[in-house]
């Protein structure tokens, strides 16, 4: 009887270390999108992989479209513009279509990189942030970096989120000290259930315990009151704006 | 010097007469025979009475004739005891024999609880007890390790005081309250003044040195309605010691305990204010005090290099010691909360964040 709820308990055990070890690979389906059109044929097809992976991981872990457009021309429209259209004929978004997402064109044609962005990621991407992209995509580019650029851009943006998204390795260290000190917390208790107590008190030994009622006293004195100042709000602005179509980003030559 | 230990012999075959606890008489171990503990009370009794018209009798002779070795009765063999051994079993024949000497005069005890719990039942405690620790190693649940339970009687000093305690000062207690501009913090001062005074009767000291103090104190609290006058028959089937520790040398560690509780009289006193701030001042004063043997029920154990002591009170049950940790069990079972910990926690997080 004994041997078989021991073993009962192996079993137990592994069946859970398994779990954890699918929860921390992360198990939930990949998306099998396209995320980087290299139209202009600035990319080796290696760097392409790499940047579908990364763009894959980021659009996954942001939960928004990281997509990458390169052309060589732009069909006689506005850099942006046809960066818009794209967007929206492509259908990119990650929760529907034409949803959040962002997206960096680089015109070959005019030497102009536009990024645009949708969704949630206005709301993320203040219009500071947006210029601090730029200002690192124009760099990469200038310098005729263009594999580099798509990396870049991504990190760039992907360090928006890193306040409120999941800044996963940091996130998990948490976890694994919240863990600790519960799993500590228990076997404390468990261990010092092997221990006895004292059962005499004060009141075991002692007979006629009396409070001498002359000399008993309770005299109000005074009160000090302390003020501390609430708080104020901060109005904080957050996001960046918006166009008329619903688009935000912005765009720089190279 | 040598002495030859004394013996209650069975008027039915002749064999030495033990106390039995559960029917709280002497018993003959091998004809079932049964005697009234009033039909040796005679002896003490006089004792007792002469006692009482000379206090400090024991003469510097009386002290320098240190015993420690009692010739067997039943069967002449030579048992070798340690100088405060008052009971003991005969190695040989397995009777039980009593150092007369150390139970008279000034080393008569006052009084005496007699066993209540028989060694059947203390070992069924204590079987009842091991199971109960989560992290125990098995080993300690195995009989060879049981039959070791030997029971003693236990040397004690009581204590009986009047006790005082004056305390005087402020008292504090904070309410808060806030209105759309501040938040308040309101200090209420009181001063404060009582005086609390209690008897403390039969408080205890363990007398014998080397059992551990902390053991003997939780074995505590034993029923004192129950306290009978001494009669060494009692002693007929256990161990037993005499006390070698003076009642004076206990005094401190007593009134430490006293003061204690007089504080912990005041503290509920004044649980209505959540800070203190006064002086106390205490005044004790010793009344009385009774030299008695408890009955203990003891276990001791090597495990890893590591002495265990478990103590189990003869007349109440209960049980003291602490169950040593398998080192083993406790790694297995924090290793295995955190685990558990860790993905519950991660699927936690995952669905809040």
């Amino acid at each position: 009887m004994r041997r078989n709820s021991f073993i009962k308990k192996k079993i137990l055990f592994l069946f859970i270390l398994v779990l954890c070890f699918f929860m921390m690979t992360g198990f939930t389906y990949q998306e099998d999108k396209q995320r980087i059109f290299d139209n202009a044929g600035l990319l080796t097809e290696e760097d392409e992989e790499y940047l579908e992976d990364l763009y894959r991981e980021y659009s996954l872990k942001d939960e928004m479209d990281y997509i990458l457009l390169t052309t060589n021309t732009t069909d006689g429209m506005e850099p942006r513009e046809y960066a818009k259209q794209f967007y929206i004929q492509q259908g990119i978004g990650y929760d529907k279509e034409n949803g959040d997402g962002n997206l960096l064109l680089i015109d070959m044609e005019h030497r102009r990189a536009e990024m645009i962005d949708r969704g949630i990621c206005v709301d993320y991407i203040t219009d500071g942030e947006v210029e601090g992209i730029l200002e690192v995509v124009k760099s990469d580019l200038s310098g005729g970096d263009y594999a580099r650029v798509g990396e870049t851009y991504a990190d760039a943006v992907h360090d928006c989120f890193g306040a409120s998204g999941s800044t996963d390795g940091f996130l998990l260290v948490i976890y694994g000290v919240i863990a600790l000190v519960a799993a500590g917390i228990l076997t404390g208790v468990l261990i010092s259930g092997n221990k006895s107590a004292m059962t005499a008190d004060c009141h075991t030994y002692s007979k006629k315990v009396r409070v001498n009622p002359a000399t008993r006293k309770d005299r109000y004195l005074r009160t000090v009151t302390t003020a501390r100042q609430k708080p104020k709000e901060n109005s904080d602005g957050g996001g960046g704006s918006v166009d008329s179509s619903g688009f935000g980003g912005g765009g720089t030559d190279f | 010097m040598e002495e030859t230990g004394r013996q209650i012999k069975c008027p039915g075959c002749g064999a030495t007469l033990e106390f039995d606890a559960k029917s709280q008489k002497l018993k003959c171990p091998y004809c079932d025979t049964e005697v009234d503990m009033e039909a040796f009370s005679s002896d003490e009794k006089k004792e007792r009475n002469t006692r009482k018209k000379s206090e400090k009798k024991q003469t510097d002779q009386e002290k320098k004739e240190d015993v420690r070795v009692i010739t067997c009765k039943n069967c002449g063999a030579e048992l070798f005891t340690d100088e405060y051994t008052t009971a003991a079993f005969c190695s040989y024949c397995g009777s039980s024999s009593l150092v007369e000497s150390r139970l008279s005069g000034e080393l008569m005890p006052d009084y005496v609880i007699p066993f209540k719990m028989d060694k059947n039942q203390a070992v069924e405690e204590y079987k009842k007890w091991t199971k109960k620790g989560f992290l125990t190693p098995k080993v300690f649940r195995s009989q060879a390790v049981i039959d070791k339970i030997s029971g003693i009687y236990v040397p004690f000093w009581l204590y009986d005081y009047y006790g005082k305690i004056h305390a005087e000062g402020e008292c504090v207690n904070t309410r808060f309250s806030s209105d759309s501009e501040n938040d308040y913090t309101h200090r209420d001062y009181y001063y404060v003044c009582r005086d609390i005074e209690a008897q403390f009767v039969k408080v205890p000291a363990d007398a014998a040195e080397k059992m551990d103090d902390t053991i003997m104190d939780k074995l505590e609290p034993f029923d004192y309605g129950e306290l009978k006058p001494f009669q060494m028959e009692y002693l007929s089937g256990f161990l037993s010691e005499r006390y070698n520790m003076e009642a004076e040398a206990l005094e401190k560690r007593i009134e430490k305990r006293i003061d204690t509780y007089l504080n912990d009289f005041l503290k509920e006193e004044l649980h209505r204010y959540e800070e203190k701030h006064v002086k106390e001042n205490v005044i004790l004063e010793k009344e009385k005090v009774r030299y008695v043997l408890l009955p203990v029920w003891m276990l001791n154990y090597r495990y890893q290099g590591k002495g265990y002591c478990f103590a189990l009170n003869g007349q109440t049950g209960k049980i003291v010691g602490d169950l040593p940790v398998s080192k083993g069990k406790a790694a297995g079972i924090f290793v295995l909360a955190f685990l558990i910990m860790y993905a519950i926690i991660f699927l936690i997080g995952g669905i809040i964040l």
